[in-house]
């Protein structure tokens, strides 16, 4: 076979998939590749269109963004009997120049185009729809939405629905900021979809009661409370859900009542009140449990217990969880993490299932009433639990001058039988305090790794005080034996820093190189020290 | 590019691995024989062979014959195909999700880009879907955020535009490659 071109010889389906994993634009600019890409462009069913490549400059070019659309949808119309997929992303920079009102969302001339681009892809049978829209003014639904008979995956963000929907083939539905005008518009909605599986229903606003029932496919239900308009109540009764999700709005009360949904696996909570009745009504109702995250605060509880026979995950963030003693009676359990801002109650949790156990502990060990005897009560609180596998701790504080305090009240210089450790740091003055962080860290742990987060709180700095002391570090054959402080550099026999790729990849790289990057280095990006003992 | 291979946490997670293969091989299992377009033989497991659809139908078909003659595929992306097909049918057997996404991305990382092109076709035409979504997956990966003249060179494309032709085109779409930072 000729060795130049062999991409050009693919069959066009096989490049059109391979086109179908870029972006728009980038699908467009290989368009100048040669003549027979051009042609193989000019068949590709563009479906993802978004505005804000057009927005590069400061210059208003909505119209230019609203025919590119249509035209592409047009040529598409002639090319095939169906345009399954359908994304359309307007951001909020699209019409600069238009002064946003209720009763006007969009310029007359953009609104019409966008209508009509709607109205090619409804009527071309379209199975998947995505609408986006993040103008300041909610965007009100063209009538061709009212009915689509063949629509199975729709996900609406930034509208406002006001007619009754007709979408009889939906599976899945997804509502993000969406104004619904009036409860009687979901309650037709969702009784015109009867095979929907999943819903989503993210900061809506005008629904305060929700109630699901007769759907025989639902599986899957996500809510997520919106501050305006708090949801009051939650009803669901179908038997098939498995997952239930609700993040309430700033602890808003709201009722649930999934009494009949005895096959949920999948229950999470957040920003809740965490009661005594929630709890009980936990342990009692929902038998095939699997899944148990509660987020919230703990309201007037003395005993807190819970005894769920199949559940295998428990993440349970209560800051203030602070009953006598909390039971876990779940001899599935594989995963526990918990998040607490107290030293946590003894926890009974012997189960010999339980694989991995996270536990982040948020204490102000300046203002705490615990003080420096914590870390040795913690090693006490742990040691009662077996099978760890992998333990989690945050501790905050404000001074490293306490971290030292502790270090040296601790009897045994390898304290805590950390083997992975997640570390940020919020220290004012890190570049002073530092070096003496990175001595008591290890005088009190020995990790296998140390896991950092670029571009939080004072990580950068410490990450690079602590490869500064790495990289120059020398093989001192003769510290005293007395000097803890510095017998972690006797023990290390060797370290590797490593940077997660895009790809999600760790990527080895010298300690000299990475002071070097550490100016340019983005944000969000983990690094991982990798230490033998 | 480079690949990171000798990642020194994953040990365990690779031993935990390294018994299957032993009971895989206890049991005797039947050889399929596949010829390629240069003649080349390739003797694989049975369980292989059957992931590829076009090979499992030439078989439905005619189920006496030994040998399945490949006219279209050549030697090396064939025995890079079969590579691939093995470890799938571990994951198969012992499903594990993170690490059957690790192998893909690695499999693909160390593959040229002239063997991975070349691997498309092939898969196109034994119909393995799985390989063909990683490989499509890859090239565009490979050719995301990179300048016209080096996706030019990367499929080795010759360019007939004339150079007025080619402009005008970019004109056209001019928002397509504005704050666009081509390497």
């Amino acid at each position: 076979m000729d060795a130049a071109d062999r991409i050009s010889q693919l069959p066009e389906h096989l490049i059109h998939r391979i086109l179908s994993f870029l972006p728009t634009p980038e699908v467009v600019r290989l368009t100048v590749l040669s003549k027979p890409w051009h042609q193989v462009f000019t068949s590709f069913p563009i479906s993802e269109f978004s505005s804000s490549p057009f927005s590069a400059n400061n210059s208003d070019r909505s119209f230019e963004f609203c025919t590119f659309v249509y035209n592409s949808l047009l040529r598409q119309c002639r090319q095939y009997r169906s345009i399954p997929r359908f994304k359309l992303s307007v951001s909020a920079d699209l019409c600069r120049s238009h002064r946003y009102s209720v009763q006007r969302p969009l310029p007359p001339q953009i609104d019409e185009l966008i209508i009509r681009c709607i109205e090619q892809v409804t009527q071309k049978g379209v199975k998947e729809l995505s609408i986006c829209f993040r103008t300041p003014v909610y965007y009100r639904l063209p009538e061709a939405m009212l009915s689509v008979t063949e629509l199975a995956v729709c996900k609406l963000a930034g509208c406002l629905i006001e007619g009754n929907m007709n979408w009889p083939s939906l599976r899945v539905l997804s509502l993000k900021r969406v104004e619904i005008c009036g409860r009687r518009i979901i309650d037709n909605l969702l009784f015109a979809c009867p095979f929907i599986e999943e819903l989503a229903l993210i900061e809506c606003n005008g629904i305060d009661y929700l109630h699901l029932s007769g759907l025989r496919k639902l599986k899957k239900v996500k809510v997520k409370g919106q501050f305006f308009s708090p949801i009051k109540k939650i009803e669901i009764d179908a038997v098939s859900l498995h997952t239930f999700s609700y993040s309430a709005c700033f602890y808003a009360k709201t009722d649930i009542d999934l009494t009949s949904c005895k096959n949920l696996e999948v229950f999470k909570f957040k920003y809740c009140i965490i009661t005594e009745d929630l709890v009980q009504h936990l342990n009692c109702n929902f038998p095939a449990l699997k899944v148990l995250v509660l987020h919230g605060y703990i309201h007037d509880i003395q005993r807190f217990e819970i005894s769920i026979p199949l559940l295998e995950k428990l993440k349970l963030s209560a800051p203030n969880l602070s009953a006598e003693e909390a039971v876990i009676n779940a001899p599935r359990l594989r995963s526990f993490k918990c998040y607490m801002e107290n030293i946590p109650p003894l926890i009974s949790l012997n189960q010999t299932s339980l694989q991995e156990v996270s536990l982040k502990l948020s204490v102000d060990l300046i203002y705490g009433q615990h003080g420096e005897g914590f870390l040795e009560y913690f090693r006490e609180n742990l040691e009662n639990i077996n099978q760890i596998r992998l333990v989690t701790l945050l501790i905050t504080n404000n001074s490293s001058t306490i971290i030292n305090k502790i270090v040296r009240k601790v009897s045994n210089p390898v304290l805590l039988r950390i083997r992975n450790l997640k570390l940020n740091t919020y220290i004012e003055g890190m570049r002073k305090e530092g070096l003496a962080l990175v001595d008591d860290l290890f005088c009190i742990c020995r990790p296998e790794s140390l896991s950092l987060e670029s571009g939080c709180g004072s990580n950068d700095e410490f990450m690079e005080i602590l490869c500064k002391k790495l990289v120059d570090r020398v093989k001192h054959e003769n510290y005293s034996a007395d000097t803890q402080v510095k017998c972690w550099q006797r023990d290390l026999k060797g370290v590797k820093i490593e940077h997660l790729g895009r790809k999600g990849y760790w990527e080895a790289v010298t300690g000299h190189a990475f002071l070097d990057s550490l100016r340019t280095l983005e944000s969000e990006q983990k690094i991982r020290f990798v230490f033998e003992w | 590019m480079s690949s990171s291979t000798d990642s020194p946490t994953l040990t365990t997670e690779t031993t935990q691995l390294s018994p299957q293969p032993d009971t895989e091989t206890a049991k005797p299992t039947k050889k399929i024989t596949l010829k390629s377009s240069d003649n080349q033989i390739f003797e694989v497991e049975e369980s292989v062979a059957m992931e590829f659809a076009t090979v499992k139908s030439f078989f439905e078909d005619s189920p006496s014959t030994d040998t399945v003659p490949l006219p279209n595929v050549t030697a090396k992306p064939l025995s890079q195909v079969i590579e691939f097909c093995k470890e799938q049918i571990k994951f198969k057997a012992n499903p594990d999700e993170a690490q059957k996404k690790k192998y893909n991305a690695e499999f693909v990382t160390e593959k040229s880009d002239k063997d991975l092109v070349d691997m498309i076709p092939v898969a196109n035409y034994l119909e393995i879907k799985d390989l063909l979504d990683v490989l499509n997956q890859a090239v565009a990966d490979r050719i995301e955020n990179k300048s016209v003249e080096y996706v030019r060179s990367f499929f080795g494309i010759d360019n007939d535009f004339t150079a007025e032709e080619e402009a005008a085109l970019r004109r056209e779409h001019a928002w397509a490659y504005e704050g666009v930072d081509e390497d």
